[in-house]
């Protein structure tokens, strides 16, 4: 990258107002250390930062699992994609993106399309179920880790699915969460 | 009785019984990258220690708990609840920080899968 394109880069993340950024191999090491430093983030209650922590762990680990852009070896392969956190006036934001297959893609589109019209109630009843049930047939396995994740949110999700070519797909998801903090 | 204690870790909780005390205490974060893993050691304790027929007390002092490690919590109270309902002595307190609202909200959530006692201590 040159130092032009990298100071544009810093200026609209700046622009974001940034809190971290990490894109590459995601691995429970890097995960650790920047949770850690999400845990002693300040301007937001104890309980959602543990809300916006819990939620950082959620999708930095769908990234390790699931997506479909890995590196090392079949068994111990790392997923690569991209996870942000940025600050708003009232919320805290975590942003992910990593590329999915195109079947992974259908079945992420139908659940947060069906997630998103839930109320929290609604939400809660649903991972109570799950976490019983188990994942329904043919889940891509995030199941229970979504259903939390927009339960958990200040507002619901906002998600894309940008179709890179025939067999992959750009997912990314960014989830509010709301400071906490008695105005 | 072979005992139990394994420390807690970044990603995993202290998971460790106390004979004298007859309590088998999780406390910490849970959030490793191989749950099923993580938990198999203690699952495998479980089934060879509830075969003595103890009366012991379980104390659950999560400050963090991921969805996965959720579920497998879930499995472990399930068990430790059909010893209770086939005659075992047993009790289970959640304990958690009134600050955290998650984890009470999580504690009473397990506690409404369970017919074995089961309260809440506010830390």
């Amino acid at each position: 990258m040159t130092p032009e394109l990298l100071h544009a880069h810093y200026l609209a993340m700046r622009e974001q107002r940034l809190v971290l950024s990490f894109m590459g191999i995601v691995t429970q090491e890097i995960m650790v250390e920047y949770g850690k430093l999400i845990q002693a983030q300040e301007g937001l209650s104890e309980n959602n930062r543990l809300i916006l922590f819990g939620t950082f762990i959620e999708l930095t680990q769908n990234i390790l699992r699931y997506s479909a852009e890995r590196s090392g070896s079949s068994e111990n392969s790392r997923g690569i994609g991209i996870v942000l956190v940025s600050e708003q006036d009232d919320t805290f934001t975590v942003s992910s993106g990593n590329l999915v297959t195109t079947r992974a893609a259908a079945a992420l589109a139908g659940q947060l399309a069906h997630l998103c019209t839930l109320d929290r109630d609604a939400l809660k009843q649903l991972h109570k179920e799950r976490r019983r049930a188990g994942p329904p047939e043919g889940s891509v396995g995030a199941g229970l880790g979504l259903i939390e994740v927009c339960r958990r949110a200040a507002a619901p999700p906002a998600y894309t699915l940008l179709p890179e070519n025939n067999e992959t797909v750009f997912f990314s998801l960014s989830v509010p969460i709301a400071k906490g903090l008695l105005s | 009785m072979t005992p139990l204690d394994l420390p807690s870790s970044d990603t995993t909780p202290r998971v460790s019984y106390d004979a004298g005390a007859s309590t088998l205490l999780f406390e910490g974060e849970s959030y490793p990258e191989n749950v099923s893993q993580f938990y198999e050691p203690v699952f495998v304790w479980l089934r060879d220690f509830l075969a003595e027929k103890p009366a012991f007390k379980v104390v659950l002092a999560f400050s963090y708990l991921n969805t996965s490690s959720t579920k497998v919590l879930l499995d472990l109270l399930l068990q430790l609840d059909d010893y209770h309902r086939t005659g075992g002595k047993i009790e289970v307190e959640w304990h958690y920080r009134p600050a955290l609202e998650v984890m009470q909200e999580a504690g009473e959530e397990f506690g409404e899968d369970l017919s074995l006692p089961y309260r809440l201590v506010a830390i």
